[in-house]
């Protein structure tokens, strides 16, 4: 099987006729150290691969992506008291999360399951920052309770709305607040609702309401540093011991009022 | 003498080889490189499940090969992201031995038997038994475990195999000095003598191997089963998603045109594999003298794989099932809520 790697080659066998000859003491160190060396090398390099590439590895890529839309709501004073969003799930995701809805072993209608599952989703977001970080020119803003949650089927879509208040409502008058919606460990992707190729969020992805007049918004497309994500992948680790990769890929929002 | 030993052109070779590493990782590509296959399995993934949905609704030439090339190139890149089955069949190809044509031939199958994995599990736990979806995908994590086990197992035989081949060359050295010595005779004489065994394996006197041959192939059976036991996650939500929207054989057929292009992937790095090993094997065949550093190289692979199986089936073990969606419980966990009645799932 291995014949194509022995076939006869005659500077090899006169070389081979050499060495035999004249096999002394060094060569036989040499021949000891380089296989040595090989072995050692080898060695290396395959553990080099398994260590720079491995953590990478399985969830690295989204297995599923969310299109969000936000609404920075203001209070009667002008200040942003919190963010309504909506999530659409994606088709694939949806369909499953519907089988398991259509499949509840009770005699409970359609409207008291999405409840329910919007329940659970609030509380399992309760638990992960509700997958949203806010900061106030670059600070970071404190969270209230996620409340008035809605699940529901929108064609071949799941969409679960919530409100998401800030701790305390805040003005925005000369500042700018960032918030990013992101997945920590990438498994799923969280993208603003965009045109049809992906290249364009579109003007509905975020809207204000009752905002003081000049306010301006922007989404700003993830610039994912190579470098660090790498770093990333093979230090920073979630608690469940996969790499901290999804605020590298998370799109940023920015709201900005005139002072 | 102007010309290299072979010592120094190993060492040569490999320290470029070592130095182009380090100046493409020193230079950001590496990095790039891997930033991008992520970046490009989204926008795959984004535009195969947009082309499910486009069949569904205008069946024709153009919607299927749609279909096929998005499912290809998800293959591609879902392989070239690095996982342990490309490092234990590289790392078996280039310690044990074996032509191009066998490396291809593993590659091809292992990544055959992962899609055909993806689509039994959700025919049989989903079709068969009833269970939910998102269960059956839990369920690869059961499937990943019983992978890692088998990689150590294949490690383990590997090793074995190898302090069996020492073992017999030291206790018949001279037997088989002499029949190398033999060997080379012919050579000289035979320009098509081939050789059935390792560079410099002190073993196999005769050379009707049958039952080694049968070993061999015992052995490569057991790492493509290790390597394609477990199935993709993605592969199965496609499978359980198509499913529910009736299109059952459309996710069949993407799902084998991903393995083709998991194959693609994986058998190009197989058989760079099996080059570098050939070259290696070339370039030290006359240090190799009667030594059996080819068991050597063999144990030293067998015990990597070892290595690389008992820790990822610690791993496994310690951390529990992988995290799913961030909104949703794991399936059949004790979340406690009505809606995850399902408790099929071992974990």
């Amino acid at each position: 099987m291995t014949g194509k790697s022995h076939a006869f080659r005659p500077h090899l066998a006169r070389r081979r006729l050499d060495q035999r000859l004249s096999q002394g003491v060094s060569q036989r160190l040499k021949r000891g150290l380089t296989r040595w060396l090989n072995l050692n090398l080898a060695l290396g390099v395959v553990v080099g691969v398994c260590t720079l590439g491995w953590p990478l590895l399985a969830s690295a890529h989204p297995h599923g992506w969310v299109d969000i839309s936000v609404r920075g709501e203001f209070d009667a004073q002008g200040r942003l008291e919190a963010l309504r969003q909506r999530w659409r799930m994606d088709p694939f995701y949806s369909q499953v999360v519907m089988e398991e809805l259509s499949n509840v072993d009770d005699d409970s209608s359609m409207a008291v399951r999405l409840d329910a599952l919007g329940t659970e989703i609030r509380n399992n977001l309760a638990t992960q920052h509700n997958l949203t970080w806010i900061d106030l020119d670059g600070r970071e803003l404190a969270q209230a309770e996620v409340v008035d949650t809605n699940t529901e089927i929108d064609g071949e879509r799941l969409v679960f709305q919530f409100v998401l208040p800030l701790a305390q409502p805040v003005a925005l008058g000369g500042h700018l607040l960032r918030y990013r919606v992101f997945d920590p460990t990438y498994y799923i992707e969280m993208v603003h609702e965009a045109n049809a190729d992906g290249s364009q969020p579109l003007p509905e992805a975020l809207t204000l309401s009752n905002a003081p007049p000049g306010c301006t918004t922007r989404i700003v497309k993830a610039k994912p540093d190579p470098q660090k994500v790498m770093e990333a992948a093979m230090l920073d680790k979630t608690d469940n011991g996969e790499p901290n990769l999804g605020r590298f890929f998370a799109e940023t929002g920015e709201i900005r009022c005139p002072g | 003498m102007s010309r290299l030993t072979p010592w120094r052109s190993m060492a040569l070779a490999l320290g470029g080889v070592l130095l182009a590493a380090a100046l493409i990782y020193w230079l950001g590509w590496w990095q790039q490189a891997a930033v991008q296959v992520v970046l490009w399995q989204r926008d795959l993934y984004h535009a195969l499940t947009a082309a499910i949905t486009a069949i569904d609704r205008a069946p024709g030439l153009a919607t299927w090969s749609v279909l096929l090339g998005v499912s290809f190139g998800y293959g591609v890149f879902h392989a070239a992201g690095p996982g342990h089955g490309k490092v234990v069949l590289s790392t078996y190809l280039a310690s044990q031995g074996g032509a191009w044509r066998r490396a291809i031939a593993l590659s091809a199958l292992a990544s055959l038997l992962q899609g055909l994995m993806a689509i039994a599990l959700v025919a049989v736990l989903v079709f068969g038994l009833g269970w939910l979806t998102r269960e059956a995908m839990a369920s690869v994590d059961q499937a990943e475990l019983a992978s890692f086990v088998m990689v150590a197992l294949v490690g383990l035989w590997l090793c074995w195999r190898s302090l069996r081949r020492l073992w017999r060359w030291h206790a018949a050295p001279r037997a088989a000095a002499g029949h190398a010595h033999d060997h080379d005779h012919a050579h000289d004489r035979s320009h098509e003598h081939i050789h059935d065994h390792g560079a410099g394996c002190g073993c196999g006197h005769d050379h009707h191997v049958s039952p080694q041959r049968a070993q061999a192939w015992g052995t490569a059976a057991l790492t493509v089963l290790s390597i394609g036991i477990r199935p993709c996650s993605g592969a199965v939500l496609l499978l359980g998603a198509s499913a529910l929207l009736d299109q059952f054989g459309k996710g069949v057929v993407a799902v084998l045109a991903m393995s083709l292009g998991t194959a693609l992937t994986v058998s190009s790095l197989a058989l760079a594999s099996v080059l570098a090993r050939e070259w290696t094997q070339r370039r030290l065949a006359p240090l190799s003298g009667r030594r059996p550093w080819g068991a050597w190289v063999g144990f030293a692979g067998g015990a990597v794989i070892l290595a690389l199986g008992l820790s990822l089936s610690l791993a496994q073990w310690q951390q529990g099932p992988a995290p799913g969606a961030p909104f949703l419980g794991t399936p059949g966990a004790a979340s406690g809520s009505p809606l995850l009645p399902g408790a099929h799932s071992a974990s």
